[in-house]
């Protein structure tokens, strides 16, 4: 008598809660999705193509383009990769600045995924103070280097000025009230009965899928693994930190919040560190004026906020342009675990997934 | 985990939700007695068009050329600028000009619509001729607005467009 | 041709223009430009103004374009050089070989004046005019000095065609304009006789046709005026090269390739500035590379015992020269010459070193080797990476084991990608896999090299994360994968035309619209390639004003 049938939506692509243009075509069953397909594309700017026709030099800017909410992670792997490529050594003083704001950037990421996915899930008041935090660290970027998201921070072979006068001061004034704001949003959502029923058991992903799926980054430490790039290859003033990986084993949108936040704390504590070690000393290394590659190719990779950033290198002998740049954008390798994570469970749930997989389409779409 | 009797306490009585109403109401009591008229303001937004910005001296707004005591400018076409030019956005005419051993810029063309802002071209100059000024309200109306030609022809390189031109500010 | 001298006038601004241009033979100090030591003869470092040393032989030929480009680069224009024809270069101009100082842009010693030297140059110029006028290569060559007289370059490219040598003179009969016409005006340029260029399109005229019309011709196909299709075939066949859009077409009677093939050169030479190309041609030129980067111990090695062999080479023809000068001097009585010093390697004074490649010592990269007998080309480190190159059909085996090998343990493909090598023999693609062992906190990197229309076979069975690497290796290089579930494109469009990440493929999309990013607003551009041009005799028609 009654007939049931599967029904196809499009979620996206102007959808507020992709964040981006992030198309996801569901069929459902009633209010199960019963497949998912993420289409991407939208915003697919060509820039591995662009960097290969500019220089070394030039092409850090595009990197800015990529993950614009995390911009100075993805400068540190552009200059980390570059100087890899030509074996360049750089100052201990501009590894420690460099570690300093890469860790800053790691808290603005974290807090803008922390404001807008709760926004997603239903919780208002959280966002607005993640924002009144992150704005306090653009101004810290701003001062150091002039732009607040599209940094261009790094050059190749260490910093092009030395952090400005005033900004350690800047950066312990909001240092010393961080771990307070940190607490505020936990008694705003930790033990809030409706976002514990919105995220525990939502978009369930265990370490093997997760590992199988090439997934990285807080989402694989939510699973259980400890695979933290910055404590299994340190690059940058690493080495010399001293802090904990959080993981969590119900790899559970609880859990990765619960990673999140605690990465914070753990940010925090680096950039402490790097306040008080910093070293004396120059911030750029000598080199030539007109960078020529020999032959070599090399992947450098980084833990940035969402994951393994890596940046493939191939140089040309005499070459001023890299022959072929890839970016391992991490949100576009962790998307693909959205299917795994929502075919089985309810509608609502997706955005749920896909604030948790915290994916910046800039860096999919690349 | 918490015991099943605390649990069903917790369940019965809503501590969590009173614990956030707590912060939300004391942030409101703040805001609402000191009324940003206190020497730590709570206030965090700015009130834009009626209050100034305070900028880094690092920004990076808009390119100006620079001229130097005797109002001659110091730009010598060197084209390093537009040879760095992520985005191609510098062209320079190299000239000559009487009574001047250097060249002369008889055009530096600067197109603001595609600028990123990226400070290479300052960095590059070996003649701290050009900087990023701090003018940041840059919307315009019509192509015209972000050609910055020379003295004289559109708009001018050498000084700040007019600030607010088209900002919220001055519509009153 | 070779640059004999290199000197500094007076008047440097320490700009570091030349640096960037030539770091092998400028230094710029605080004061001054230096010609480095490494490059002249005497081994000294000065601005080489009075005493004029001589460059290197070896460099002289060598690093000629880029010396060329510094002084073009130089602003205040103080770079000169001596620049002579060697002796074996093809096609030299002048049969003396006299040393003809070219002064580079300002004349400091002057060529001797009048038009007999600058006349058999002009060729060459004209293709200097043209790239300067372009704008896209502003400092290939310095430009003669001031031919005054020198001719168009239609006209001097084309010689009238000796009527006795074709007895049935080949004419155009009919010449029409397809659907298309830009109104660029570039044919009413070439032949203004026969083309007449509207507000809408172009026209054939009616005082060379036999109806007597004027219209684009293109249905009517009407004949033209056999006088006038013979005396103009020159130049329509011009103008047709000329087109842009090559919406102009025509018949030809009689022996069309022998005429065609002098306009040809000519058109090309003659259709540059009239396309007003430095506003799309830029962006829309492929340069294809003509090396293969792809790094490998064999080769490193290889070069490296070249280099070695060149070095002792060249130190063992120094002595000689040496020893055949001392036994000169000696038989004529004079002094012996100072023996020649051996070249020390330049003292790396930066904070870089390349990494060099060295032989596989670690003990993945040993038991796979051991494992894959035979499968393996070759496997080495470099960067502190461990690199493995494998035959393509070892590759899912070599994964496998990767993946399952209790020694092994590589549980996460991290990244997949490929680099296009258009100018190598034998492959076309090199495809990568970036392998991770989490529990042993190690990287590999697998390799495969990828004929051209050659398929791979999909890794998703071992490694599922490949799904949208190789995805995006088919979209962005046309590599398909055996086996793989869905192999669609993932971020272009599924009618997207082209494989984007492949170097053939222009930096302004096929299919693109024609973006005009450098748009002249206040005409500076057009101004110095109208100038460029002027200098160099050419008369550049100016383009309509909007």
């Amino acid at each position: 008598m009654f007939k049931t049938e599967e029904m196809e939506i499009n979620l996206g692509p102007q959808h507020p809660s992709t964040h981006g243009v992030l198309r996801v075509k569901l069929h459902l069953d009633g209010e199960t999705v019963v497949r998912c397909v993420p289409m991407i594309g939208y915003l697919h700017r060509g820039v591995e193509k662009i960097c290969e026709n500019k220089t070394f030099f030039q092409g850090q800017v595009w990197t800015d383009r990529t993950d614009y909410v995390a911009s100075v992670s993805n400068n540190l792997g552009w200059a980390e990769g570059v100087e890899k490529l030509f074996g360049i050594t750089v100052p201990r003083r501009a590894h420690y600045i460099r570690t300093m704001l890469t860790e800053l950037n790691r808290i603005t990421s974290h807090l803008l995924w922390l404001g807008t996915h709760a926004l997603d899930i239903g919780a208002m008041t959280v966002f607005l103070y993640a924002f009144r935090e992150r704005e306090e660290i653009l101004s810290i970027f701003e001062a150091f280097c002039g732009a607040r998201l599209t940094t261009t921070a790094f050059r190749i072979g260490g910093l092009r000025e030395d952090i400005p006068p005033g900004l350690e001061k800047q950066v312990r004034a909001f240092q010393a009230r961080f771990l307070d704001c940190i607490e505020e949003y936990e008694t705003l959502l930790t033990e809030n009965r409706i976002w514990k029923k919105r995220t525990i058991g939502v978009a369930l992903l265990n370490a093997e899928d997760a590992i199988a799926l090439g997934v990285t980054g807080p989402v694989l430490r939510a699973a259980g693994s400890t695979y933290d790039i910055r404590k299994v290859f340190p690059y940058a003033a690493y080495a010399e930190m001293d802090f904990d990986v959080p993981t969590q084993t119900a790899g559970d949108t609880y859990a990765r919040y619960l990673v999140r936040l605690e990465e914070m704390r753990q940010a925090h504590r680096i950039v402490n560190q790097c306040l008080d070690g910093l070293p004396e000393g120059p911030v750029m290394a000598k080199l030539p004026k007109v960078l020529k590659s020999e032959v070599n190719e090399v992947y450098h990779a980084i833990e940035a906020p969402k994951g393994e950033l890596g940046y493939y290198f191939v140089g040309e002998k005499g070459g001023v342009n890299p022959y072929r740049m890839h970016i391992r954008a991490p949100s576009f390798i962790n998307l693909q675990a959205l299917p795994k994570m929502v075919e089985g469970r309810l509608l609502a749930d997706v955005i749920a997934a896909i604030g948790t997989l915290d994916v910046v389409l800039g860096e999919v779409d690349r | 985990m918490a015991s099943p009797r605390y649990s069903l306490l917790r369940t019965l009585i809503p501590f969590d939700i009173y614990g956030g109403m707590k912060l939300t109401g004391k942030y409101f009591g703040k805001v609402l007695r000191q009324a940003n008229r206190g020497p730590k303001r709570t206030h965090v937004v700015v009130e834009y068009p009626e209050v100034a910005v305070t900028l880094q001296p690092r920004f990076r707004g808009r390119l100006q050329m620079i001229k130097d005591e005797q109002g001659e400018i110091k730009c010598v076409c060197c084209l390093a600028c537009e040879k760095i030019c992520p985005t191609q956005v510098i062209t320079i005419e190299k000239g000559k000009k009487e009574g001047r051993k250097t060249p002369f810029p008889l055009q530096y063309d600067f197109e603001m619509e595609r600028c990123i802002f990226c400070e290479f071209c300052v960095e590059s100059c070996g003649f701290d001729s050009i900087i990023l000024n701090h003018q940041f309200e840059l919307a315009g109306y019509d192509r015209e607005d972000f050609s910055h030609g020379m003295e004289g022809q559109f708009q001018n390189m050498f000084s700040i467009t007019p600030v607010g031109h088209y900002s919220v500010a001055s519509e009153d | 041709m070779a640059i004999t001298k290199v000197w500094i006038e007076e008047g440097c601004i320490v700009c570091n223009a030349c640096e960037a241009e030539c770091p092998d033979v400028f230094h710029v100090t605080e004061e001054s430009c230096h010609i480095k030591g490494d490059s002249r003869k005497d081994g000294r470092e000065s601005e080489n103004r009075d005493e004029k040393a001589e460059l290197k032989a070896d460099l002289q030929s060598s690093l000629e374009a880029s010396i060329v480009a510094a002084a073009a680069a130089c602003p205040v224009e103080v770079i000169k050089y001596d620049q002579v024809a060697s002796a074996d270069a093809p096609g030299s101009a002048e049969p003396a070989a006299a040393p003809a100082v070219i002064a580079s842009p300002a004349p400091v010693a002057v060529a001797p004046e009048g038009a007999p030297t600058a006349a058999p140059a002009v060729d060459a110029d004209i293709e200097n005019a043209v790239d300067a006028a372009l704008g896209t290569t502003g400092n290939t060559a310095a430009p003669v000095p001031a031919p005054s007289a020198a001719p168009r370059p239609v006209a001097a490219a084309t010689p009238p065609d000796p009527p006795a040598a074709n007895p049935a003179k080949p004419r155009v009969t009919k010449v029409w304009i397809e659907d298309g016409c830009i109104v660029c005006n570039a044919c009413e340029a070439d032949s203004p006789e026969v083309f007449h260029v509207t507000e809408t399109t172009c026209m054939i005229k009616p005082g060379v046709r036999l109806d007597g019309k004027e219209s684009e011709n293109r249905v009517e196909k009407n004949g033209l005026k056999p006088e006038d299709g013979e005396r103009l075939i020159t130049s329509i066949i011009t103008a047709s090269k000329g087109c842009p859009v090559d919406v102009i077409k025509y018949e030809v009677l009689g022996d069309a390739p022998v005429v065609e093939a002098k306009p040809h050169d000519a058109a090309e030479v003659a259709a540059g500035p009239f396309v007003l190309d430095y506003k799309a041609a830029p962006n829309r030129q492929v340069v294809m590379p003509k090396t293969v980067p792809l790094p490998s111990l064999h080769t490193y090695q290889e070069e490296q015992k070249a280099a070695v062999a060149a070095d002792g080479a060249k130190w063992a023809k120094q002595q000689a020269d040496f020893e055949t000068a001392k036994a000169k001097a000696l038989a004529e009585g004079k002094d012996a010459p100072k023996p020649p010093v051996r070249a020390v390697p330049k003292k790396n004074e930066n904070d870089m070193e390349f990494p060099a490649p060295s032989e596989a010592k670690d003990p993945d990269l040993l038991h796979l080797t051991d494992l894959l007998d035979g499968k393996v080309s070759q496997a080495f480190e470099q960067s502190g990476e461990l690199i493995l190159q494998v035959h393509p059909d070892g590759l899912i085996e070599t994964l496998m084991f990767c993946k399952g090998d209790a020694s092994l343990r590589y549980e996460m493909l991290v990244d997949q990608t490929a680099t296009h090598y258009p100018a190598a023999e034998g492959f076309a693609f090199s495809v990568v896999y970036q392998l991770i062992s989490i529990s042993r906190h190690k990287r590999l990197r697998v390799r495969v090299l990828v004929k051209e229309g050659q398929d791979l076979e999909s890794a998703v069975e071992i490694y599922p994360s490949a799904n949208w690497m190789e995805r995006e290796i088919y979209d962005m290089f046309g590599i398909r994968f055996t086996g793989h579930p869905d192999m669609t494109r993932i971020l272009c469009p599924e009618d997207w035309e082209g494989h984007p990440l492949r170097k053939e493929y222009p930096t302004l999309g096929w299919g693109q619209r024609d973006i005009d990013f450098r748009e002249d607003r206040s005409g500076v551009l057009m101004r110095m390639a109208l100038e460029k041009a002027g200098n160099m005799g050419i008369n550049l028609k100016v383009p309509k004003a909007d």
